[in-house]
């Protein structure tokens, strides 16, 4: 089941001369208990779509258009794709079925309000056939609020935040309930974020305390099992930041994630600035979160190897796009995407046989003026004409394997791959 | 791709300690960190070295010494058979021109107001390469074009903001070209590049090594990279190379352990790959505070009783594992402040405990353990040691004659310098060194008739390197060879004259400690192997306090004068101004339990066959 779904979320930039297409058009589902990896070269947009996940986008931030959902049961999901698919291009229709839904629900809410008081008692004069009516209306107003929250995107994190220009609400009270209870985030560069006059123990207890009423005694007691659970001796809890070491500080920071016991965690490069054995240790204490916790984690990265140590399912973007989705077995073995396969060929390994790596000719584009059609088209060796003119739509391959170009099919046997 | 043979760079006993500011604690003791701590390799031409290793390993460090950015604080570095310290000025430059650097940040590394032509053309002015403005920018389209910026003359005119990394980063490999070096040192040259540039700029090194024959160091904290480009790669820990052969023995067939554990912890791009793990402990010491004996023994998985184990060791077991301060232990009450001190660990008797009590629970668990853990099995002797008394020596100024200073001047130059064996870089240049009267006669080999331009001759490599080397004597303290500057030059020699000189009684009680520990302490063959603890050189005397008590105490005193004695007659002039030793009261806790260990040196690195080169007592060189 979804935990997440992100639906054509596009995030620009306002800059002095122009728009920077941070994200354009990005689309991604994480399960309970799944972890996604999210590649890409620098400036390609992965902060950004993690930060406009957490709605902690810059005030230069604008959300153009997109939906996250969050915790949608599956019936609604499906009851809103379905919808979509009836009012695509029809956005009256839709207004008007919300109308009519509305109209009937606060009906059936006023019947019922006859029938029973506020407690929720039936009224002593209600008669057996109103009685009757009652259950078959409470049925009724069940299913209008489950199609109404399909049609108004009731789990759609944006819609409640989201102010007219498409700027986030910092202040929003719903998100701020959300934002660190159920969604976290370990930021890129976290290493230094703890405040380097206060205890680091201190500074979960207080993060702690500040969305739950605990006592200090129980909010310390979790704060060491926390610092157990990344392996640091609960013992340190008491040193400040700089008597941690550079990996030392990046685990309490995963402590500092874990504190509310988040469902969806977001890392944002976890591991980018430590060393090998360091950061071997780190992701072993991630694919710990996963198996104990089971929550649903995105990583974000630059290193393919790193992707392939944690991920079951990888996303790699480019310029603002994703090229290619699918589970890591399928993107690293199958690979449909020249990116992609580009992406793989130009990392060196130490296992196997030393071959000459292959580089992408060219450089990443500017994001204010991105080339049109598909991204990649200018250092894109197999490119046709239409490559700059068409933007490409995503070919499923197999359930969940999704390709950003044209010629997925016909290019995928002839991609360089893992071992290929 | 077979390494030629001929030797560029050489690193031998490469050393550098960089000294903490004391800060308001001026008194205390200068700390150190050793930044580099005994280094060697060679280059040969043609060949790509990759240096690998973590976080303040010392690889730039490293780096810096080869380009001479940083002076070393022992051993030297090698170009082309020529210490780099001992260059003249003419010389330098000739080093400076051949030696070029391609930094870590592109951003940082290119002025972010000089165009790409400028940038490229200043070297060429500096070491005045190419005759006109034309031909000079002949050589800078060339080294652009050669570092794969095509077409060069579309970037010369631009600024480094109007490049992407990767080019600003060719840009700099242009630079460092373009005045056609013989050696690159290139520190982290793709670590700030995007992944999808990356590729390029390494094959870019590689074909350019192809076509130039340049040799590199390649430095890089990422071994898939290091893997990638070099023929032969050395690991860096904590300032010491401990493994160093050629790349695929490295990857595939990794010795130390602690490549072992690096290696398998490098993450692979491939999700099905399963890779054993080995786990090693802790974290990196600081490199101010460098274990004794294999500086890598507190982490590794593999330790065993002959890895030189320290006091530290037995004291963090005492109080993590067998948590003797804790209420209910039974040494609660006997033990006071545990402090070690080198390979000795001193353990305070509390007031009213029992030393014996405390002695007989070490060596009931030592024979408990020494089957078990390696560190029980290393130990030595465990012994009482008399806390209020000391063992004084004191020592006087004496005046010591040409001659002597002379003597000593041989002796620390074969010491340090092995210019007798073949493969060192002063072999053939320096034949032979010894003395005739107050004069010291280096014998140096044949001038080369035909050499190349701007090179030294032997005789004047062999006189700046004196020169250098009785001022390095100096600074380090030796001031009696303050008088022993003067060189000359005759045919085929060169001469240092000594003159006579005033040897202070603290230098006297340096060199005196130096015999006590040479001789006794450290000579398995003595009484008092390992039986005290640090001797102490002070202004003008030694403290040396014993492990043990009773007799030991008088046999060392008449021990020590038989020693001195015999020191003297053979001629050594500081034996003859240390006084008989007396034994002191001072004050101190009564009695202390003082548990030795074995003492072990670090594991040099040795070619374990095949030059594979290990640094582990668990590899032996092959018998002959
Ligand atoms: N506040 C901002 N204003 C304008 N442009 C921005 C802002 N923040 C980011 N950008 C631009 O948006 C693009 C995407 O940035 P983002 O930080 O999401 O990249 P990233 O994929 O996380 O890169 P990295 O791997 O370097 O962290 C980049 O081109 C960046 O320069
Ligand atoms: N100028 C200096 N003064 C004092 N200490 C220094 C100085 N330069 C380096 N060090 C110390 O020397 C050690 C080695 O540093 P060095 O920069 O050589 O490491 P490195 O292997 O290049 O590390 P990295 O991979 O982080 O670049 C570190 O402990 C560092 O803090
Ligand atoms: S759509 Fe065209 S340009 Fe884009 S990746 Fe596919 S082939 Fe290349
Ligand atoms: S000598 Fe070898 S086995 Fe012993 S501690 Fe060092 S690395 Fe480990
Ligand atoms: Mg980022
Ligand atoms: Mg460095």
């Amino acid at each position: 089941m979804a935990l997440i779904e992100v639906q054509d979320l596009k995030v620009h930039f306002k800059i002095q001369n122009g728009w920077v297409k941070a994200v354009d058009g990005v689309s991604f589902m994480i399960d309970a208990g799944e972890t996604m990896g999210l590649v890409g070269e620098s400036g390609c947009g992965k902060t950004t779509a993690a930060y406009a996940i957490t709605q902690l986008l810059p005030p230069n931030g604008f959300v153009k258009s997109g939906f996250i959902f969050f915790k949608e049961p599956p019936r609604t999901r499906l009851l809103r794709l379905e919808y979509d698919q009836m009012f695509k291009g029809n956005p009256k229709g839709r207004e008007r079925e919300i109308a009519t839904m509305r109209a009937r629900l606060t009906k059936l809410l006023e019947e019922k309000r006859d029938i029973k008081d506020k407690t929720g008692q039936v009224k002593s004069k209600g008669t057996p056939e109103q009685i009757e009516r009652l259950d078959a209306s409470s049925a009724e107003v069940t299913e209008l609020t489950e199609r109404l929250r399909a049609l108004t995107y009731f789990y759609d994190l944006l819609a409640k935040s989201k102010l007219k220009d498409g700027r986030l609400d910092d202040f929003n009270e719903e998100i701020r309930k959300i934002r660190w209870k159920e969604i976290s985030m370990i930021f890129q560069g976290a290493m230094n974020a703890f405040n380097p006059v206060f205890r680091v123990g201190d500074q979960i207890i207080e993060a702690i305390q500040l969305h739950e009423d605990v006592d200090d005694d129980k909010a310390t007691e979790r704060a060491k099992a926390l610092f157990n659970f990344v392996g640091i001796p609960e013992d340190r809890i008491t040193n400040y930041p700089h008597e941690f070491s550079g990996g030392m500080k990046q685990r309490a920071m995963i402590a500092l994630a874990l504190a509310l016991s988040p469902k969806f965690i977001i890392a944002d490069e976890p591991t980018t600035a430590l060393d090998v054995i360091t950061q071997d240790r780190i992701l072993f204490e991630i694919r710990k979160l996963q198996e104990q916790l089971k929550m649903a984690m995105m990583i974000i990265t630059h290193d393919v190897s790193v992707v392939a140590e944690v991920s079951d399912k990888i996303a790699v973007m480019y310029a603002g796009r994703i090229m290619e989705i699918g589970k890591t077995v399928q993107v690293f073995k199958n690979t449909a995407h020249p990116y992609t396969s580009g992406l793989l060929g130009s990392f060196p390994s130490i296992e196997g046989e030393r071959r000459r790596l292959i580089s992408i000719p060219g450089f990443p584009p500017d994001l204010v003026n991105p080339p049109p059609g598909c991204p990649f088209h200018p250092r894109c060796g197999y490119a046709k004409p239409d490559c700059s003119k068409v933007v490409p739509k995503g070919i499923e391959l197999e359930p969940g394997h999704i390709s950003y170009c044209h010629y997925a099919k016909e290019l995928q046997p002839n991609l360089r791959r893992l071992g290929g | 791709m077979p390494a030629g043979s001929d030797v560029v760079i050489k690193v031998t006993n490469l050393k550098k300690y960089f000294e903490l500011a004391g800060g308001f604690l001026s008194f205390a003791e200068p700390v150190y960190v050793k930044a580099v701590d005994d280094v060697n390799f060679e280059i040969h031409e043609g060949e790509i070295l990759g240096l690998v290793g973590e976080s303040g390993c010392g690889k730039t460090t490293t780096g810096r010494l080869l380009t001479r950015l940083e002076t070393p604080t022992g051993g030297s570095v090698f170009f082309l058979g020529r210490d780099i310290a001992l260059l003249e000025p003419d010389n330098l430059k000739v080093f400076r021109r051949n030696i070029q650097m391609v930094f870590q940040d592109p951003y940082e590394s290119l002025n972010p107001r000089t165009t790409v032509l400028q940038t490229i053309i200043e070297p060429l002015i500096n070491h005045h390469i190419g005759k006109t403005y034309e031909e000079r920018i002949e050589l800078a389209v060339k080294a652009l074009d050669d570092a794969g910026l095509a077409p060069a003359r579309e970037y010369l005119n631009r600024f480094p903001h109007e490049l992407s990394g990767g080019q600003r980063q060719r840009v700099s490999i242009a630079r460092a070209l373009v005045i056609n070096p013989r050696v690159i040192v290139a520190d982290e040259p793709v670590s700030m590049l995007d992944v999808s540039i990356r590729a390029g700029v390494l094959n870019l090194m590689l074909d350019l090594r192809d076509k130039y024959n340049i040799p590199y160091l390649f430095i890089t904290h990422d071994i898939a990279v290091a893997r990638y480009v070099s023929d032969r790669l050395g690991v860096m820990y904590l300032g010491r190379v401990v493994e160093l052969a050629e790349t695929d023995k490295v990857i595939f067939e990794p010795k130390h352990p602690y490549t072992r554990a690096l290696l398998s912890a490098v993450p692979v791009p491939d999700p099905e790959h399963k890779h054993g793990r080995i786990q090693i402990k802790g974290e990196i010491p600081s490199a101010t505070n460098v274990p004794l004996g294999c500086r890598f023994r507190p982490r590794c998985p593999f330790s065993f009783s002959e890895c030189g184990w320290e006091g530290k060791d037995l004291a963090a077991w005492l109080l993590e594992e067998e948590k003797v301060i804790a209420p209910e232990h039974p040494m609660k009450a006997h033990m006071d402040e545990i402090e070690p001190n080198g390979f000795s660990l001193i353990i305070k008797v509390k007031e009213g405990g029992s030393a014996k009590t405390v002695l007989s629970f070490i060596e009931s668990k030592v024979s408990e353990l020494e089957d078990k853990t390696p560190m029980f099995q290393a130990v030595h002797a465990v012994n009482l040691v008399e806390g209020s008394r000391e063992l004084v020596l004191r020592t006087k100024s004496i005046q010591v004659p040409g001659e002597y200073v002379a003597k000593e001047l041989v002796e620390k130059l074969t010491a340090s310098v092995e210019f007798r064996s073949k493969g060192h870089p002063l072999f053939g240049t320096i034949m032979d060194a010894r003395v005739s009267g107050p004069t010291v006669v280096v014998l140096v080999g044949e001038e080369n008739l035909d050499r190349a331009e701007g090179e030294a001759t032997k005789t004047e490599t062999t006189v700046g390197f004196l020169q250098d080397f009785v001022k390095g004597l100096v600074r380090g303290g030796y001031s009696e060879f303050k008088g022993a500057g003067k060189t000359m030059v005759g045919p085929g020699r060169v001469t240092v004259t000594c003159s006579q000189a005033k040897l202070t009684p603290a230098r006297v009680a340096q060199e005196a400690a130096e015999i006590i520990l040479k001789e006794m302490q450290m000579n398995p063959k003595s009484a008092f192997y390992n039986l005290m603890l640090m001797p102490k050189a002070e202004k003008s005397s030694v403290k040396i306090r014993l492990c043990s008590g009773g007799k030991k105490w008088e046999e060392f005193a008449g021990e020590a004068k038989g020693l001195f004695a015999r020191m003297a007659t053979e001629g050594n002039m500081a034996a003859k101004a240390v006084e008989p030793a007396e034994i002191k009261e001072i004050k101190g806790p009564k009695e202390s339990v003082v548990v030795s260990f074995v003492q072990t040196v670090e594991p040099p690195l040795i070619d374990v066959g095949g030059g594979h080169m290990v640094a582990c007592y668990l590899f032996k060189a092959p018998a002959k």
